[in-house]
């Protein structure tokens, strides 16, 4: 089983609906144990029958622009937390506005975002209880690895997501096709009708293929990519030797552009790409881009950490240090 | 120092107005934290195994809590999902040790005795009741981690605030767990 299909399986096993009764309950338990002070403010009635039509004409179309804004809102709130990289994602988004059927109501796909690195889809669906996949592919057969997913709802149960896939490797620039399926988790294995395509322009962003190992503790680290963009840096590396039998993971990172730490303050993360990529390739990023990424890099492995099933650490010191230019 | 009683009433009022005032405005914070994080946390306290009625039960207290917080005067802000997991893991450990001590921990079907509609469980095929079997049997930091990302939606880093650990701690917590997941799967 590949790590995404595992992954796959954990989401579905514990994706627990709540019920309307459920959350109207949970609603009336706070009501009563607070009380507000909103002042009531009372509705004034027209007692012209022209003027109610008028204000009834207004109200329509204002319904129509308050679910559009209603909506953009919600999205706002997803991405209010996120990282750097889905921030800007999210405000570099083209407006799609497709809307396809699921088995879970009309899923509304509001804008996209895609670059090298990354695809972003921020989504919006009626009911907060879905707990189908979403599995997005691309015009060249590539299947985008789920990378990040959060959602908003509202008491309506109208929920808002914005998903995050990771690119397999490095895309270039220019327009792509992509294919989104909303896979039935009761029916995972058979083909869903739910799916929509759709084009996306992918943003270009500096890719180098170094190639470049490094030796330290007789462990060699080889960095095969690294990819900058507005939203994320990537870098794809393998390590080894190193005992099986142990759990690793690269920590003590460190990316200098021109002797500065742009990334900092950025959160990191480490990626298995054994599925995608051939045994061993771990994917090593920052949720957070560079807007120009040109000059000299210096991208530092500063440990190995590797833990046995008992949870006992070994650490093994590098660095493994790689320089390059970023054109 | 001696008030008139009409100071007293003017102070009472104000106080009281003045504690309406808290109230509303952290009423309308948890309702804002209660939409934004209810799935998560409902669904981690169901991965313990507890009832659907006890998990909206436990899911209510674990916001009657945050009101009660935020009308103490705590940041809106501070209160993040981790924050909300935390309370939660504490709730549900808390009710499980009153039920059955015996028997508190991860659970991934509820217990007999419940009595549970089939249809509300997520185990959907023979390979989910054996994931199901496999996340039951890892060890115990592990299985809280792997609970955490999967239901509650926490990242490595938020996994160690609850935990008490650091993000690479919690970071290889998951994916000890899932490593184990996968040979399990590799040695059937």
């Amino acid at each position: 089983v590949t790590t995404d299909e595992l992954e796959r399986r954990l989401f579905g096993l514990f994706a627990y609906p709540m019920s309307a009764d459920q959350v109207a309950a949970v609603h009336a338990r706070l009501a009563a144990a607070s009380t507000p002070t909103a002042p009531r403010v009372p509705f004034r009635r027209s007692r012209s029958r022209l003027v109610r039509g008028l204000v009834l004409a207004a109200l329509l179309t204002l319904l129509v622009v308050a679910a559009a804004v209603a909506s953009l809102e919600l999205l706002e709130r997803v991405v209010s937390e996120a990282e750097p990289g889905s921030r800007t994602a999210f405000d570099d988004a083209v407006a799609l506005d497709i809307t396809v059927q699921t088995p879970a109501g009309d899923l509304t796909i509001d804008r996209g975002y895609a670059d090298a690195n990354r695809v972003m889809l921020a989504l919006v669906m009626p009911s907060a209880d879905v707990h189908g996949f979403l599995r997005l592919t691309d015009g060249a057969g590539r299947e985008w690895r789920t990378f990040a997913s959060a959602s908003v709802s509202e008491e309506s149960g109208t929920t808002a997501f914005v998903e995050t896939w990771i690119a397999p490797e490095p895309i270039a620039p220019g327009d792509l096709a992509f294919t989104l399926v909303s896979q039935d988790p009761e029916h995972p294995d058979e083909p869903d009708a739910s799916s929509v395509e759709f084009v996306l322009p992918v943003v270009a962003g500096s890719t180098v293929t170094p190639e470049q190992s490094v030796e330290r503790e007789e462990i060699t680290m080889t960095l095969h990519s690294f990819t900058v963009t507005a939203t994320s840096v990537h870098a794809q590396v393998t390590a080894g030797p190193l005992d099986a039998d142990r759990s690793w993971a690269a920590a003590s990172l460190t990316y200098e552009l021109d002797g500065a730490n742009p990334l900092a303050e950025a959160g990191g993360f480490e990626i298995e790409l054994e599925d995608v990529a051939g045994v061993g390739r771990r994917l090593l990023g920052v949720d957070a881009g560079v807007e120009d990424a040109a000059g000299e890099w210096t991208f530092r492995i500063g440990e190995l950490v590797g833990a046995d099933a008992e949870g006992e650490q070994v650490r093994i010191a590098g660095p493994w240090e790689f320089s390059f230019t970023l054109p | 120092m001696n008030a008139t009683m009409s100071d007293v009433d003017e102070a009472n009022l104000l106080g009281s107005e003045a504690a309406g005032g808290v109230r509303a405005a952290a009423h309308a914070d948890v309702a804002e934290l209660f939409e934004r994080h209810r799935l998560h946390v409902y669904r981690y306290v169901r991965s313990w195994g507890v009832s659907e009625d006890e998990a909206a039960d436990l899911t209510a207290s674990v916001f009657e809590r945050a009101l009660r917080s935020l009308e103490r005067g705590r940041l809106a802000d501070t209160m993040s999902r981790a924050w909300l997991i935390a309370v939660a893991r504490n709730l549900v450990i808390d009710a499980a040790r009153r039920r059955d001590a015996a028997q508190r921990g991860l659970r991934f079907w509820p217990r007999p005795e419940l009595a549970p509609d089939p249809a509300e469980l997520l185990i959907r095929d023979e390979e989910d009741r054996q994931l199901a079997a496999r996340v039951a049997r890892l060890p115990g930091a592990q299985r809280d981690a792997l609970v955490m990302r999967y239901a509650g939606g926490l990242s490595a880093r938020e996994i160690g605030e609850v935990l008490g650990r650091s993000e690479a701690a919690a970071h290889k917590l998951v994916n000890r767990a899932l490593q184990a997941l996968k040979e399990a799967y590799r040695d059937d």
